[in-house]
């Protein structure tokens, strides 16, 4: 067992409620919500999975959490086509024949959205076996030039992110060493079938590791780019200024970065938040994901991080995906606060609370609490 | 016999119905079918009629050309008509005679060139107008094809080519049941004419009607025992129903009037190939070879007889000479194909296919040929590769896209087929099986959107026959069920019950769709249909069965599932509804006595062992322990059943054994920690150990539990359980 810190530093909710210093991206980025949240087809687009519903380790494509931040595109398996150009010897444009007839590649892999957390058990984290080409087959087709450092990925969504800013379709940069990665696919499937057309059907970026937004849905184009390219459709549709990491310094300066590793995390998936227990024997479970490595341990606290305990982990940690983690609590009266945290491979630690030098609603891996009662 | 043939072999027929008419073709057109012309048309000239004598090259071009197209040697056929055109432009015969080769070839593009060419030369020559229509149908050009037969028929209104090249339009285009109305009327109309009945029957051969083609030729036969071809033709339609010892006696008894006659000594080598009896094969063909040595169907034959004595050497060696030769026939490659398989291994055939890639890279046949061995010798990922050659070609016909579709959709390879289908682009729209078994794919895939928009193209297409729009009906109304559309769903399913009454998921599907809605009136009487459409649907009864149980109509649920097990006693599925119908009767001895006769078959399934252990405690204390010794089977099956530990914990509560009961439930509860029975059972426990505040606590989880262990997308708007509502569902848990 380890100590753990006070839990007075775990009360509050690990989205601040007014950030400090808002700043013109923090806006852009609150604006973002309003997309997220619009009604696409009659159906909500803004969707979180509850981590009790998943029995295993993969969640269901309908329990599957959504987030889009354009109108759904109309597409259809014969209309599909995705072009790879940029700096390469040989532009080419594939359609769902190639990938079909292509050699795939199956691997699980956890997609997290980078800023949205209800907290409890319920949030926008989810785990699938996903199937499709790997990125780096098609990059080598094309014969990408020498110095090439980023990619561009290109979703057929569009919309504008802001009143003042153009419509431009959905794009990410990311660097072109993790699209050679063996791990980054433009995957087709989702446990076993086409991916459903609110998770982007029918093909779309995974970039396992990465945080949600840089897995592009719809992908219709791979763009290779050199240090120096600026693509409109990346820095004059605004896109350039999401998902930014925005810590304050002493000196009041912010610095920012992109975010896109994912972060170690943990979340306890039972008990739930304000529960009422017996004493006795309970489990507690739940799941530990993180993008640098495989999970190495699990611990878990049932007095707000006092003490940890151990968790046992229900099967062998793998890279990208997450691991289904238990561990039992003889449960005595009173209230209880219970936490849990992970570690891996790699020596990350999932912290106990929020960087308070973080301005921005990015990257919300700090524990949290699930208080309950036991009478 | 392999298991890959018959998809092969029933690629080849699709072929045939769909793609190369060759046989109507040749036989209307050229007599080698063995059937002449009821009426001739006036204007084609025989080769070397009408030409002078400067003309002599000419007409030799033209006869080497009639000699290589009778050998079936068909691209040097088209090569000397191409001559003899050049020779003389303006010969029709020419243009005609190349059209044909053109066509015999499967090149029906160039050959409808050609004949239109031959038709502009000589514009009131039925035969060309024939072959035209024909060459029109095979690309699928219907209206096209039925414009040109008008255009005959203002030349000869009276000419039964003409009704058979209709007839055959009407099947191509799935119009069966216009064509069956044609097929009844010719053969009511010309019941005793044999000539005219042996025709019919060659078309419904050629169409891949054989049981129907068998009727009309044995018929043709029994009328006029003297032509060779009405008995001839008739063994082929046997061949195809692979009836060999019945097409062996045919043509035994009519040996001594058609021995000497090719086709003859072929089929005969066919029908011992398919008896295994090599020798007589070997014999038999070796009399066609002697007869017609340059006969690229003797040496097919001879290749296939060589690998089936175990001469594989030698039959590779010959079959590679037979698709030399026939390099550019859709149909030797496919029935080269078909006789590797058959008779080499997949493997070697792989082999002697890549070697002969190897000599003409990149021709389309082969790589399909080399996709199909790929697949059927169950690498996956050759047949990947071929798949990827062969998409770089880009071809401009797709056809062979959609023939490959089809041909991995009944292997079951789905993405593969899909992307064929993908391939197929626009030549699908004319294709309606195939644009149903993409939307199948597609529905299979979860591509909802997709299917149901193929399907319901389907459905709205009046020259698709009903069989297919029940399919289509079926893959709408799965694809609007799973889109949530409940009634649209229901809808389509009954149009696919209406439509295609022998498909048995039709009513599965609706009978659960209404199951599911607590409708069991409905799922009764959709279930009690479909037993009635299909008789030996054990799925049927099954279901019927079960419904019954649901719907509370215990007796007709044991009485159905007791004939289906007497019927079919290894249907393990009918055990377990089967007692508890007894159960529920109150019948728990006959119950146990179901269960027990279950467990002599395999596999052991750990709900019937706990079936049987909560059977056994219903029974009362004596049987406890018994009940016990079941649930030790059941966990031996699989120990992470939760439902073990909860009837464990019921039998050491009923036995008094509160610590133990508790400790059970604690590990259902492990298990499946939303089990409500699990939660109301330990609430018991608790209450009888005498610790009432625990149990009471227990009580107070169970109304926090959802109804469902399911997602919510909003948990705030879960309604939750009122503890009165746990406690009636474990009630009526226990019963």
């Amino acid at each position: 067992m380890t100590q753990g810190r006070d839990l007075s530093q775990l009360e509050s909710r690990p989205i601040p409620k007014a950030l400090p210093r808002r700043t013109w991206f923090s806006i852009l980025s609150g604006l973002m919500m309003a997309p997220w949240t619009r009604s696409l087809r009659g159906q909500p687009i803004l969707g979180s999975t509850t981590l009790r519903a998943v029995e295993g380790r993969l969640t269901p494509n309908d329990l599957f959490f959504v987030r889009s931040h354009f109108p759904e595109p109309n597409l259809s398996l014969q209309s599909w086509r995705l072009r790879i150009e940029g700096h390469v010897a040989s532009p080419f444009e594939i359609q769902m024949s190639d990938l079909l007839e292509a050699e795939t590649t199956r691997l699980e892999a956890v997609l997290e959205c980078a800023g949205f957390d209800l907290g409890g058990d319920n949030l926008a984290a989810s785990n699938a076996e996903w199937e499709g080409v790997m990125m780096s087959d098609l990059l080598r087709r094309a014969g990408v030039s020498e110095g090439a450092s980023r990619v561009l990925l290109q979703g057929t969504d569009s919309g504008s992110l802001g009143p003042s800013l153009p419509s431009y379709p959905f794009t990410r940069i990311i660097p072109f060493k993790k699209c050679m990665a063996p791990e980054t696919l433009v995957a087709f499937k989702m446990n076993g079938r086409f991916l459903p057309s609110e998770h982007g059907f029918p093909a779309r970026a995974l970039v396992p590791g990465h945080y949600a937004t840089d897995s592009v849905k719809w992908l219709s184009r791979i763009v290779i780019l050199k240090e120096e390219d600026r693509p409109d459709a990346f820095y004059s549709s605004g896109m350039d200024r999401l998902y930014l990491r925005e810590v304050g310094t002493p000196e009041g300066r912010v610095i920012r970065s992109r975010v896109s590793n994912l972060l170690i995390k943990s979340r306890i998936a039972a008990p739930v938040p304000e529960s009422r227990w017996p004493p006795g024997h309970h489990t507690v479970w739940g799941f530990a994901w993180s993008g640098a490595s495989e999970v190495e341990g699990v611990e878990v606290s049932f007095d707000g991080g006092g003490t940890w305990n151990p968790a046992q982990l229900d099967s062998m940690p793998l890279p990208f995906t997450w691991v289904r983690w238990r561990c039992a609590w003889e449960a005595g009266s009173g209230q209880h606060v219970l936490l849990s945290r992970a570690w891996d491979r790699a020596g990350n630690r999932q912290p106990l609370t929020r960087d308070p030098n973080r301005l921005d609603g990015y990257e919300l891996n700090s524990c949290f609490p699930v208080k309950c009662t036991v009478v | 016999m392999y298991g890959g043939v018959e998809g092969l072999r029933y690629g080849q027929l699709r072929i045939a119905a769909v793609r190369i008419p060759l046989f109507l073709l040749l036989g209307i057109l050229t007599g080698v079918g063995g059937f002449s012309l009821p009426v001739r048309s006036s204007g084609l000239p025989r080769i070397g009629t009408h030409l002078g004598q400067d003309d002599d090259r000419f007409v030799s071009v033209m006869r080497k050309g009639q000699s290589a197209f009778n050998q079936n040697r068909l691209r040097e056929a088209a090569d000397h008509f191409q001559e003899a055109a050049r020779l003389r432009p303006g010969s029709a015969d020419a243009q005609f005679r190349l059209g044909i080769a053109l066509a015999a070839a499967g090149r029906f593009a160039e050959s409808h060139t050609r004949l239109k060419t031959a038709e502009s030369l000589s514009p009131s020559t039925v035969d060309i107008l024939v072959a035209r229509a024909q060459v029109e149908g095979s690309l699928q050009e219907f209206r096209a094809a039925r414009q040109t037969i008008a255009r005959s028929r203002s030349l000869v209104s009276s000419d039964l080519r003409l009704d058979l090249l209709e007839l055959q339009i009407d099947l191509d285009e799935q119009k069966i049941s216009q064509g069956f109305e044609k097929v009844e009327r010719i053969s009511r109309q010309y019941e005793d004419h044999a000539p005219i009945l042996g025709r019919l029957g060659s078309v419904l051969l050629g169409a891949g009607y054989y049981e129907e083609a068998a009727v009309r030729l044995w018929r043709a036969h029994h009328l006029d025992s003297s032509q060779p071809a009405y008995a001839l033709a008739l063994g082929e339609a046997w061949l195809q129903l692979d009836r060999y010892q019945e097409t062996c006696d045919l043509l035994i008894a009519l040996r001594p009037q058609l021995s000497g006659h090719p086709g003859f000594h072929r089929l005969l080598t066919r029908a011992n190939l398919g008896l295994k009896d090599y020798p007589a094969a070997e014999r038999e063909i070796q009399q066609a070879l002697a007869r017609d040595a340059d006969n690229l169907e003797n040496y097919l034959l001879l290749g296939s007889v060589r690998l089936g004595v175990g001469r594989t050497r030698d039959g590779l060696s010959i079959l590679k000479e037979v698709l030399m030769a026939g390099a550019d026939s859709p149909e030797v490659h496919d029935r080269v194909v078909s006789a590797l398989v058959e008779w080499a291994e997949s493997s070697t055939a792989q082999q002697f296919m890549s070697r002969l890639l190897a000599v003409s890279p990149d021709h389309p046949l082969f790589l399909s040929d080399l996709v199909k061995l790929s697949i059927l010798g169950g690498d996956k990922g050759e047949a990947r590769h071929y798949l990827r050659r062969l998409s770089r070609l880009n071809l401009p016909r797709k056809a062979i896209h959609l023939e490959l579709g089809h041909f991995l959709f009944e292997q079951h390879e789905q993405d593969l087929a899909l992307g064929q289908f993908l391939r197929g682009g626009t030549e699908i729209h004319s294709a309606p099986e195939a644009k149903l078994e993409l939307a199948i794919l597609q529905s299979q895939g979860g591509a909802y959107s997709g299917a149901l928009r193929h399907a319901l193209e389907i459905l709205k297409n009046e020259a698709v026959s009903p069989d297919l729009k029940g399919a289509a009906a079926t893959v709408a109304g799965i694809s609007y069920l799973k889109t949530k559309q409940k009634q649209k769903a229901i809808e389509h399913l009954q149009l696919g019950v209406r439509l295609a009454p022998e498909v048995e998921r039709n009513y599965l599907v609706l009978a659960e769709l209404f199951r599911d809605g607590q409708e069991f009136p409905e799922a009764i009487e959709i279930l009690e249909r479909g037993c009635e459409a299909i008789p030996d649907s054990t799925d049927l009864v099954l279901h019927l069965g079960r419904t019954y149980s649901a719907a509370g109509d215990n007796e007709r649920a044991a009485a159905v599932l007791r004939q289906l097990i007497v019927r079919n006693p290894s249907q393990v599925e009918a055990y377990l509804p089967l007692a508890q119908a007894y159960e529920s009767l109150g019948h728990v001895d006959k119950a146990i006595q179901v269960l027990q006769a279950r467990i002599e078959f395999p596999p052991p399934d750990v709900m019937v062992s706990t079936a049987m252990a909560g059977f056994l405690f219903r029974k009362g204390e004596p049987y406890f322990e018994k009940a016990l010794a079941e649930l030790e089977e059941a966990e031996q099956i699989r120990a992470s059943d939760p439902d073990i530990y909860l009837l464990r914990g019921r039998v050491y509560r009923a036995q008094e054994r509160y610590e133990a009961a508790i400790q059970a439930l604690y590990r259902a509860l492990e298990l499946d920690p939303l089990s409500q029975s699990a939660h109301y059972q330990l609430a018991l426990a608790y209450r009888d150990a005498g610790r009432p505040e625990m149990s009471f606590r227990r009580f107070e989880i169970l109304q926090q539990l959802t109804p469902e262990k399911d997602r919510s997308r909003s948990p705030q708007e879960a309604s939750p359980v009122s503890a009165s509502e746990v406690k009636a569902r474990s009630d009526n848990f226990l019963r």
